[in-house]
């Protein structure tokens, strides 16, 4: 039946508090989620105090200042630092985001609360798992599926087919999305989640792919497709700002359009 | 109910269906707009009326049959949101059956004694006199 009683771990103990140097000014504090799985404590809110003036504008910039001259311990992903790989995907004032993105002014208040992303199993600190996440990608297949041979140069679209990939194509996998959704906290294992149908959608809608039925035939099931309930926190949270929600809208009037019908009557 | 699901590489392979369900709900929650606004101004203009004007409402044909496809269409759509919530929040396949069986018999019984009651109402001996 239902769980109502947490597991072990999952309420954080009051951890560390790392004060500022006397003296400091424009001081903010950072309440960082941390989990060592090396030890077998529970996990815990570690607070690291740390003066706006010493790094640069964004949050995580603030996390690598406090990795680097508060706790190396710190872990946390990070490459690009500019909104495109999605690796610094995290809860941050309980929304989800990439930490290079997000000014440290934006937080209206001087305690700043950063956790991994929400319902995924924790690596360590800020670091999640999210195995799962990319194998829901790759069943998608995404990549182009042509019925026509390789043509000699490249495959041409109409600049009004292309425009229907804009608010598709530039998902960068943060799994933002996909782990602010409710309907994915409690059917993961089976729901998709909103990254995965944005990106089956992309391919669905581009005029080049031809295994549009068979994407449909694969996304149809009362649980991959349909535990979308239009909660929009998908929407709400992605930092490109696409709307996956309405991807999936999209793909569930795809399949019941008379189109699919014919389709699958003459398959 | 349909086998357990079955997975490739941990992601779920589709049971091929699913379109069905979510348009019959989308064309009930379509249906049932309509008709709610006709239940709510009836329920308004009927307020406080005596025994023979609402045996009498309900004596009219049209009257005892827009109730009785307002009451099926509701429970329809009843058992189909309840089966969602179900499907959202008990995870163990053998409770998540038992409770969307239990669900979809209980509502099968409200729709089928509403329109057991309506039919009663719509022949009452009062009904048209």
């Amino acid at each position: 039946m239902v769980q109502l009683n947490l597991p072990r771990g999952s309420k954080p103990n009051t951890g560390k508090v790392h004060k500022a140097p006397a003296g400091a000014k424009n001081v903010k504090s950072y309440k960082v989620y941390r989990y060592d799985p090396e030890t077998d404590a529970d996990p815990s809110w570690d607070t690291f105090e740390v003066s706006s003036d010493d790094h640069g504008p964004m949050l995580l910039d603030a996390l690598i200042h406090i990795k680097n001259t508060i706790d190396p311990t710190l872990s946390f992903r990070r490459s690009c630092r500019e909104g495109i790989c999605g690796s610094c995907s995290m809860n941050i004032d309980g929304s989800n985001t990439l930490a290079c993105t997000k000014g440290w002014d934006e937080c209206k208040s001087h305690n700043i609360t950063i956790a991994p992303l929400p319902h995924q199993p924790v690596v360590k600190d800020l670091v999640t798992d999210l195995s799962l996440f990319y194998a829901q990608y790759d069943s998608i297949q995404p990549y182009l599926q042509s019925d026509i041979p390789d043509p000699e140069k490249e495959r041409l679209q109409t600049p009004e087919e292309r425009e229907k990939l804009d608010g598709l194509y530039e998902c960068i996998l943060c799994a933002c999305c996909s782990t602010s959704c409710p309907s994915y906290w409690w059917n993961q294992e089976e729901y998709i989640g909103p990254a995965a149908l944005l990106q089956s959608y992309r391919w669905i809608s581009d005029s080049r792919d031809d295994a549009t039925q068979k994407r449909l035939d694969d996304l149809e099931d009362p649980f991959k497709l349909y535990r979308c309930h239009t909660i929009m926190n998908c929407a709400q949270v992605c930092p490109k700002g696409l709307n996956p929600a309405k991807a999936i809208a999209e793909t569930k009037k795809l399949m019941v359009a008379p189109s699919r019908k014919k389709e699958k009557a003459s398959a | 109910m349909s086998a357990a699901p079955k997975f490739k590489n941990n992601v779920k392979i589709s049971e091929r269906h699913g379109a069905g369900e979510w348009k019959i709900e989308k064309l009930a929650l379509a249906a049932l707009m309509p008709l709610s606004i006709w239940v709510a101004s009836t329920g308004l203009t009927l307020a406080g009326a005596d025994f023979a004007t609402v045996a009498a409402w309900f004596g009219n044909p049209l009257n005892a049959a827009l109730s009785a496809i307002t009451a099926v269409v509701f429970f329809l759509f009843a058992s189909l949101a309840w089966k969602v919530i179900i499907e959202d929040y008990v995870p163990a396949p053998s409770s998540r059956k038992t409770l969307i069986t239990v669900s979809n018999i209980a509502f099968v019984l409200l729709a089928a004694g509403s329109v057991f009651f309506i039919v009663r109402a719509a022949s009452l001996p009062i009904a048209g006199a």
